[in-house]
């Protein structure tokens, strides 16, 4: 079973200040499921693609997302520093 | 050595099963046979560090996410992926995506494990990419 990220953590600081937040995506997890469902659809309706593609992609879109728990992203210069984190 | 291993080579010893069934036995044992290495367990993470005078980065990706990104770029329409090519090819890139193939990569992936490189210079800057 993947699980998807639960909590978005971003940091963005400027000389110590800034923003800091804890998004809890686990809140958007049903949300995120419906686009995954409808999306093929409305794929269909805007544009001729193959029926591999409409079939295929919600699903992947979903496993894409789901594998984003564990990716860190920090880059500090000094007091500065922009932190994102999927957990 | 493990009672279960001692008594399989006894019972190969004396010729009470073959070579094949007491590598057989063994496997099921569990254990790795001394004097081979244990096998490495799959990187999970692909880092990226970089350390200046004050400047740092640290990139954690996930392999799995790279795998999965490669996959859904299976789905990218036909028409989506010449002009992607052709927007990379006029930045200098030269790489088509449509011959991009996902076992060649796969391969790739499995083989970043024993992959480190370490850049050092004399000001202090550092450069490590490996995997975890």
């Amino acid at each position: 079973m993947i699980w998807p990220p639960s909590i978005l953590r971003i940091r963005i600081l400027e000389k110590g200040k800034g923003i800091r937040l804890w998004l809890p995506i686990f809140l958007l997890w049903p949300l995120i499921g419906l686009v995954v469902l409808i999306a093929p659809i409305f794929m269909l309706a805007s544009r001729p693609i193959t029926t591999k593609a409409v079939l295929f992609s919600g699903p992947a879109l979903l496993v894409l997302f789901c594998r984003l728990r564990g990716l860190r992203i920090d880059v500090r210069d000094g007091s500065d520093q922009v932190h994102i984190a999927f957990i | 050595m493990s009672e279960d291993r001692r008594r399989i080579l006894e019972m190969l010893k004396n010729g009470k099963i073959s070579v094949a069934e007491a590598e057989e036995l063994l496997d099921a044992t569990g254990g790795t046979p001394q004097g081979e290495p244990a096998r490495k367990a799959k990187p999970k993470y692909l880092r990226v560090l970089v350390h200046d005078n004050e400047d740092n980065v640290d990139i954690r990706i996930p392999l799995q996410l790279v795998r999965s990104g490669i996959k859904l770029g299976a789905f990218i329409p036909g028409h989506a992926r010449e002009r992607m090519t052709r927007s990379l090819h006029e930045k200098g890139v030269d790489f088509d995506l449509s011959n991009l193939d996902p076992k060649a990569v796969e391969e790739l992936i499995d083989g970043l494990a024993d992959m480190s490189i370490d850049v050092g210079e004399a000001s202090g800057e550092t450069v490590r990419i490996f995997c975890e």
